[in-house]
């Protein structure tokens, strides 16, 4: 999985920190400023060799939910009537406000 | 104009000419000697036989071939137009017929006219209007028209035919350019109106869900009480810390609260806070704008374990209310905060009298504060810490230096930044004084020299070493100060602010951070001498933030490790 990633330049990999895997479209993932500095060439950090992001802050289940956010972002990028996301639940809204301030997105 | 100095009321717009140096008369006289030397020049043009056609387009700086096609048709247009009605600008259509007249019949001008503009650029060389030309795509024969168009490569026109089969595809061209110039704008307009387009972002979103099912908080799940700490300060800068997501924060059992933008949150529910945390020993309330008597009276009648209070911009708040509740609570606060609010020296004294226990005392930002009400602070006898910052009155050494002789050897922390009027007799009341003093602010006092520092830090036996040090615009401060200030406190200093310290130099901050061995935060903003070395040698001592705003020579070279943070890079912001 990690291989097919390096190679694969069009996404990226998100690494909770229970270590499951996302395989995330890099151009959804770059929504996120913060991710998109981390895979900015120039800098020359290990994400951005690796193409690999690995989140100590997050669990899987908000990283789950970070990526439906992309996704959702992604699919409805400039449109006029976007439904409201039905991916945000209770237990996890703060958690996911926690992350989406770290992530500025 | 002869009185200098004296002048009438101007509009704007005159101040404005004469601040930059521009006077009607200058101008008058350029236009003259313009004037004057296209006189001569028609003149001569005129009287030099068979030469008044090649005069005209010298004198014009308007090309006299259409233009490529790469610019806009009406540009085109325009420019042909002008092409055609250049020499009328100037001299009146007449000569424009005689001019065509003259091409007409006089074919042996032509060797002339070849001569004469070798100095010109390739434009004026071009087919005039009437000639006959080759079409530079089908290489057939026509003649030119005010209306030929240009070849697309640029060397030669086109005859009418292949004209318009270009035409259509430039008439496309401005058409879209048309759109997108539409919808840029209205981009803008909704930018301005605040009505985007697109999904809201996660951190909106979140906050929305959170808003909308408030009445479920227990649904939220447990939390630390750092984590909320934290999401209270987020909804803050979101600016989203209203009446609905308050409720977040009131928990009954907690002990502290602290809220860092009350200014969307009324009046009532500012009062609610003490009804429904009776617990609370900590409070501090920012923007606090809706705060008024009636809250403060609430506060000191339901929350009997309040300890810290911190209100930052209650401006409603009016002096007697104050009073009073210090009178009634005043005995048990340890800690208080009062900025950017109303105050008179009757309350500062009413503070100093009910208040004994103080350990820490904020007085930053307010208007009133003046060498009457520093007087009064003498008494607190237990305060550590002590902030009198940027009050709009003058505050003198005279004050001063009173207090810190009763008061400075218990403090720890001492922040005098943005009183203008302190000099060096501060510094060394607080040199003779404040014998445990471990953080100091003297950010923003111009009048002190680079040898008050030195003198302060020099033979300062009594003090242990500072561990926070701000010296913000203190523009006089040289590498001698910095050098005796690392020299006191070099094995104690973590946080140091040489912000626009513009006397440093790149060696002097060098020998400076040598000598510091704990430093963990650096601000040296604004100190142009600082460059790439500095920068790498202070995170190879282990300091973990640097602060490098305003220092052009540090560039996207610097090497910056993992974990340590640097700021104001210039090339970032590319």
């Amino acid at each position: 999985m990690s291989a097919e990633a390096e190679n694969d330049q069009e996404s990226v990999l998100l690494v909770s920190n229970d270590g499951f895997q996302f395989l995330v479209k890099k151009s959804a993932a770059c929504k996120s400023p913060t991710i998109r500095s981390m895979l900015d060439k120039r800098s020359n950090f290990a994400e951005a060799r690796e193409n690999r992001i690995h989140f100590e802050n997050m669990t899987a289940p908000v990283l789950e939910k970070v990526c439906q956010y992309f996704y959702y972002f992604d699919k409805y990028k400039g449109m006029k009537d976007v439904p409201e996301p039905d991916f945000i639940s209770p237990e996890l809204a703060l958690e996911l406000l926690f992350v989406a301030d770290f992530l500025d997105c | 104009m002869s009185r200098r100095g004296v002048h009438g009321p101007n509009s704007a717009l005159t101040e404005f000419l004469r601040e930059k140096g521009i006077n009607a008369n200058q101008i008058r006289a350029r236009f003259l000697a313009r004037e004057q030397a296209e006189n001569a020049n028609t003149n001569t043009g005129s009287s030099s036989a068979d030469s008044s056609a090649t005069a005209t387009p010298a004198t014009s700086t308007t090309p006299t071939a259409p233009t490529p096609p790469a610019a806009t048709t009406r540009r085109t247009r325009s420019a042909r137009a002008s092409a055609a009605t250049t020499p009328a600008k100037g001299k009146g259509k007449a000569r424009v017929l005689k001019k065509r007249k003259r091409e007409d019949s006089d074919d042996d001008d032509d060797d002339d006219d070849d001569g004469d503009f070798n100095v010109f650029d390739y434009a004026s060389k071009a087919p005039e209007v009437g000639q006959q030309a080759f079409c530079a795509e089908c290489d057939s024969r026509f003649k030119v028209t005010a209306y030929s168009k240009a070849s697309e490569d640029g060397d030669g026109l086109l005859c009418p035919p292949c004209g318009r089969k270009s035409a259509k595809e430039e008439k496309e061209l401005v058409r879209r350019a048309g759109a997108e110039k539409r919808t840029r704008r209205v981009q803008a307009r909704k930018a301005l109106d605040a009505e985007s387009a697109g999904p809201r972002s996660l951190k909106d979103l979140c906050i929305k869900f959170v808003a909308d099912h408030i009445r479920d908080v227990e649904e939220f799940g447990d939390l630390e009480s750092g984590v909320m700490q934290r999401i209270c300060e987020i909804l803050a800068r979101n600016r989203s810390l209203d009446s609905a997501t308050l409720k977040l924060f009131t928990v009954p059992q907690s002990e502290k609260l602290t809220l860092h933008d009350c200014a969307r949150i009324e009046t009532n529910e500012l009062k609610s806070i003490a009804a429904f945390m009776p617990q609370l020993r900590h409070l501090g309330l920012y923007h606090a704008g809706s705060a008024t008597d009636d809250v403060l009276s609430y506060y000191a009648e339901k929350l009997p374990h309040l300890e810290s209070f911190h209100l930052h911009g209650a401006f409603l708040v009016t002096p007697t209310a104050y009073s009073t509740f210090f009178t009634q609570i005043g005995h048990q606060l340890t800690s208080l905060t009062l900025s950017n609010t109303r105050n008179t020296p009757t309350l500062i004294h009413t503070i100093t009298t009910t208040c004994p226990n103080l350990t820490a005392l904020n007085l930053s930002h307010l208007t009133r504060l003046d060498n009457t009400c520093i007087s009064h602070l003498s008494s607190l006898q237990f305060l550590t810490s002590l902030d009198i910052s940027h009050s709009a009155s003058e505050i003198t050494d005279a004050a001063i230096t009173p207090l810190l002789e009763s008061i400075g050897s218990g403090l720890t922390h001492l922040d005098l930044s943005g009183l203008p009027s302190l000099t060096g007799l501060t510094t060394s009341a607080i040199h003779a004084c404040c014998a445990h003093l471990r953080s100091l602010n003297l950010s923003d006092l111009p009048l002190l020299s680079a040898s008050d520092i030195t003198s302060l830090f020099t033979n300062w036996t009594k003090n242990r070493g500072l561990v926070k040090l701000q010296m913000k615009h203190l523009s006089l401060v040289d590498d001698d100060a910095l050098k005796a200030v690392v020299a006191h406190s070099g094995r104690s200093l973590e946080v140091l602010n040489v912000n626009s310290c513009a006397e440093l130099t790149k060696e002097g901050v060098m020998e400076g951070l040598a000598r510091c061995e704990r430093l963990g935060k650096l601000d040296v903003g604004f100190v142009r001498a600082v460059d790439d070395e500095v920068v790498e040698m202070a995170l190879g001592r282990g300091v973990s933030w640097v602060s490098v705003w305003g220092c052009a020579k540090v560039t996207a070279c610097c090497g910056i490790g993992r974990g340590v943070t640097v700021v104001g890079r210039e090339v970032e912001g590319l």
